[in-house]
């Protein structure tokens, strides 16, 4: 390993270096933090004041202090990150359920979703069909109502009466004519009861 | 500088959000005012949009038996639009042609109009109609309508009047029962789409939405039957006797219901656009004439009514009577011969005149002109027809001896048809007058609008039945029946010039009758206006009276009352 490399290397021990201080750090803070929202949380529960229930500083200069403080390490944190990206945060226990029941929800809602579109699709179809039969059936009952009505005129009296007119069914005879017996030749009798031959053409 | 740069991105961010939000509240604010405050408004203003014209057809008008007198139809109007033509007018015409008829070149000409919306043929029927929707000509529209058809012809054309939907224009029974025949029962309403397809709801019957709409069924009093021979029978006495005009009325003396009411000339209603409203006019309502001698029935009834005779009665018939300035003598009276001391049934039979005027002149003015007010003279009998008049009847103050003495043998008053006929009536009906009505009332509102009012006991109204039968007994009168026992009057008297004043030299003829005399059943009424020839009640009215009254013993199956056939011959 030449020179080069030793200083890479030596740039590279001072960088982790300073990183595991810097997390060491945050990770101490960010521990005091939570017990302080902790404490305040308990604090305002327990109906004290913050300041009272503060654990470590009474003043109110000493937290100036600690939040300017923060505030520096913070943009330290971000000016001296070499990792970034994104990294899966741990979920409690609560947040599992929600996420678990908010899946069977959009599953139900997007079911729901899927039977509406089907059913809609099936009822417009039905409505399509029945205002076909309406249609259809509205036309033979004025056809009906239409024949109805010339069956009407047809058998209504002035136009029977019409009718027996033309035809003279009626009408009774003026003279009826009185003829004698038509002279008929000899009739034979003697095969009057004998059945006739049937013949092939009356189709057997 | 990056601080101060930060800084204000995050306040236009945040004002852009502020904006966002109050966008978003104040848009949900306006919904909520949309949506929930104006909800009524919107509702009307959506279904009135999607709301369908619904069709109605007018009710139908059946008589007594079911048989239908008056159906509507449907019919269409077809329309041009010419801002849609996609279509030269000659193609045009070509398309339609077949369907719609007439002259092509006079189409060619209506559908080369210049005006927007062209009527290019007025109720075409539903089939030539669907074959022209089928041919999806978007330059026309075709419009559905109602048009009244009158299936049995000129049959009651006077009773049941004629409607014309596109004028809105009625007569008769049809503008009398308006109201009654648009009525829809239930409340219904469409929504449809633009294509015209219905919107189902919950509500939705399909049998309202498949069946045509109609309005009430309208049932009548007249029998298509007897209509038929009462015209059948004034039309061939019309054509016999060459009169101007007659009418028939047949009633049903129990309950003033109307059977038939014929009244010449006739015309069709179907096309009641090619008749005068002369022709169209139901005189027998409107109409008034001296009645004549069948008034002479009123007389006496009102004579009976007043205790001032009773039916032993004798009268002295001197031939010939001066009353004041007026000389009335009988229609038989020649040469001074008189008939001396008569009873009621020989006034009836030889229609005495000196009789009836001494009968009338037994009651005051005052008297006599409550009992004719009383059987309705002078005022409109009610009868559910529309202009009916009130005839005319003076009041007693302006009466002189000639005018009361006139009004004794039907001269001094002026009539209708209906009145004369609801009089008899009355006392056919044991001396109860009914309200004359077509209309087939139900229980209840027969009780509101018929009018029983009773005149005289059913004793007076019996005697004075059993004096007419045997005066038409007793006569050789043509009408007289084998069968039944008839108690009826003829009646001559002429005619009125039409200014009023004085009378021209034609008659009016008419018969009052009514039978089985026993149970009466059926009152027959005819008059007839100025015939030809040999002109008495007798001659002209007589005979058709007797051809009605036998077809309708037959067809109503009257049962015979006559215990020994009477000899007519």
């Amino acid at each position: 390993m030449g020179k080069q490399g030793e200083k890479i290397l030596s740039l590279l021990t001072f960088k982790n270096s300073n990183i595991q201080d810097n997390m060491r750090e945050t990770s101490s803070r960010n521990l005091r933090d939570s017990y302080r929202t902790s404490g305040a949380r308990l604090g305002s529960r327990a109906g004290m004041k913050s300041s009272i229930t503060n654990p470590v500083s009474n003043n109110s200069v000493k937290n100036e202090k600690i939040s300017e403080n923060k505030k520096q390490d913070n943009r330290n944190v971000q000016q001296n990150q070499i990792i970034s990206g994104y990294f899966i945060k741990e979920k409690s226990y609560k947040e599992m359920v929600i996420a678990r029941i908010n899946n069977f929800l959009c599953g139900v809602l997007s079911l729901l979703v899927l039977v509406c579109l089907v059913s809609y699709y099936y009822v417009i179809n039905g409505e399509i069909q029945l205002n076909q039969i309406r249609k259809e059936t509205l036309a033979i009952n004025y056809e009906n109502e239409d024949m109805q009505h010339r069956l009407d005129i047809l058998q209504s009296f002035s136009n029977v009466d019409k009718q027996v007119t033309k035809t003279k069914i009626l009408q009774t005879a003026k003279q009826v004519m009185e003829l004698s017996a038509a002279n008929l030749p000899n009739v034979n009798y003697e095969n009057k009861n004998a059945s006739p031959v049937p013949g092939w053409s009356m189709g057997y | 500088m990056d601080k101060d740069k930060y800084r204000d991105f995050d306040k236009r961010i945040g004002c852009l959000q502020f904006c966002f939000l109050a966008f978003i509240v104040s848009f949900l604010i306006y919904l909520f005012l949309l949506q929930i405050f104006d909800i009524r408004h919107y509702k009307e203003r959506a279904k009135t949009q999607r709301a369908s014209k619904i069709f109605v057809l007018r009710g139908e008008i059946l008589d007594r038996n079911g048989f239908k007198l008056a159906v509507d139809e449907t019919s269409f109007d077809v329309y041009a639009h010419r801002k849609y033509y996609d279509y030269p007018p000659e193609v045009l015409a070509d398309k339609l042609h077949p369907f719609i008829g007439g002259d092509k070149n006079a189409l060619i000409q209506k559908l080369s109009s210049t005006d927007s919306v062209i009527l290019v043929k007025k109720s075409i029927p539903r089939k030539s109609a669907e074959s022209i929707r089928a041919l999806r000509l978007r330059e026309i529209s075709l419009e559905v309508k109602n048009k009244r058809a009158y299936p049995q012809g000129s049959l009651a054309s006077h009773v049941l009047g004629y409607y014309n939907s596109d004028a809105d224009v009625a007569a008769g029974i049809e503008y009398i029962a308006k109201g009654y025949l648009e009525y829809i029962d239930k409340n219904i309403t469409h929504e449809k789409t633009p294509n015209g397809d219905l919107i189902y709801n919950l509500s939705t019957n399909p049998e309202d939405v498949t069946a045509p709409i109609k309005g009430k069924t309208l049932t009548l009093t007249i029998d298509s039957a007897v209509q038929h021979i009462c015209e059948k029978y004034l039309y061939s006495s019309m054509q016999k006797t060459h009169a101007i005009r007659g009418a028939v009325i047949v009633m049903d003396p129990n309950n003033g219901e109307i059977l038939a009411m014929a009244v010449y000339p006739y015309y069709n209603p179907n096309q009641y656009q090619k008749y005068s409203l002369l022709e169209m006019k139901n005189w027998a309502l409107t109409d008034v004439y001296p009645p004549g001698s069948t008034f002479k029935i009123i007389t006496v009834a009102s004579a009976f009514i007043n205790g001032k005779i009773n039916k032993d009665t004798q009268i002295l018939d001197t031939g010939k009577i001066k009353i004041g300035w007026w000389e009335i003598q009988n229609h038989d009276y020649v040469n001074g011969k008189a008939p001396g001391l008569i009873d009621l049934v020989y006034l009836f039979q030889h229609s005495s005149n000196v009789a009836s005027v001494k009968v009338a002149q037994k009651m005051d003015d005052q008297e006599f002109y409550d009992t004719l007010e009383m059987f309705n003279f002078g005022q409109k009998t009610g009868v559910d027809l529309p202009a009916e008049s009130a005839g005319i009847l003076p009041k007693p103050k302006n009466w002189d001896a000639a005018t009361h003495g006139s009004m004794g043998y039907g001269y001094g008053a002026s009539v209708t048809a209906i009145q004369m006929a609801a009089a008899v009536s009355a006392i056919a009906n044991g001396g109860e007058w009914v309200t004359p009505h077509v209309i087939k009332y139900d229980k209840k509102e027969a009780e509101e609008k018929i009018i029983r009012r009773r005149i005289m006991t059913p004793e007076m109204s019996k005697d004075l039945t059993d004096i007419l039968v045997e005066s038409i007994d007793r006569s050789k009168s043509i009408a007289r029946m084998k069968d039944f026992r008839l108690a009826a009057k003829t009646g001559t008297s002429r005619r009125p010039k039409d200014n009023g004043v004085g009378y021209t030299n034609k008659m009016y003829t008419s018969m009052v009758g009514y039978l089985p005399a026993s149970d009466p059943k059926i009152l027959i009424y005819i008059v007839i206006d100025s015939a030809m020839g040999d002109v008495w009640g007798s001659t002209v009215a007589a005979p058709i009276f007797k051809d009605i009254a036998t077809e309708l013993a037959k067809i109503m199956n009257l049962t015979p009352d006559r215990k020994v056939p009477l000899d007519i011959n």
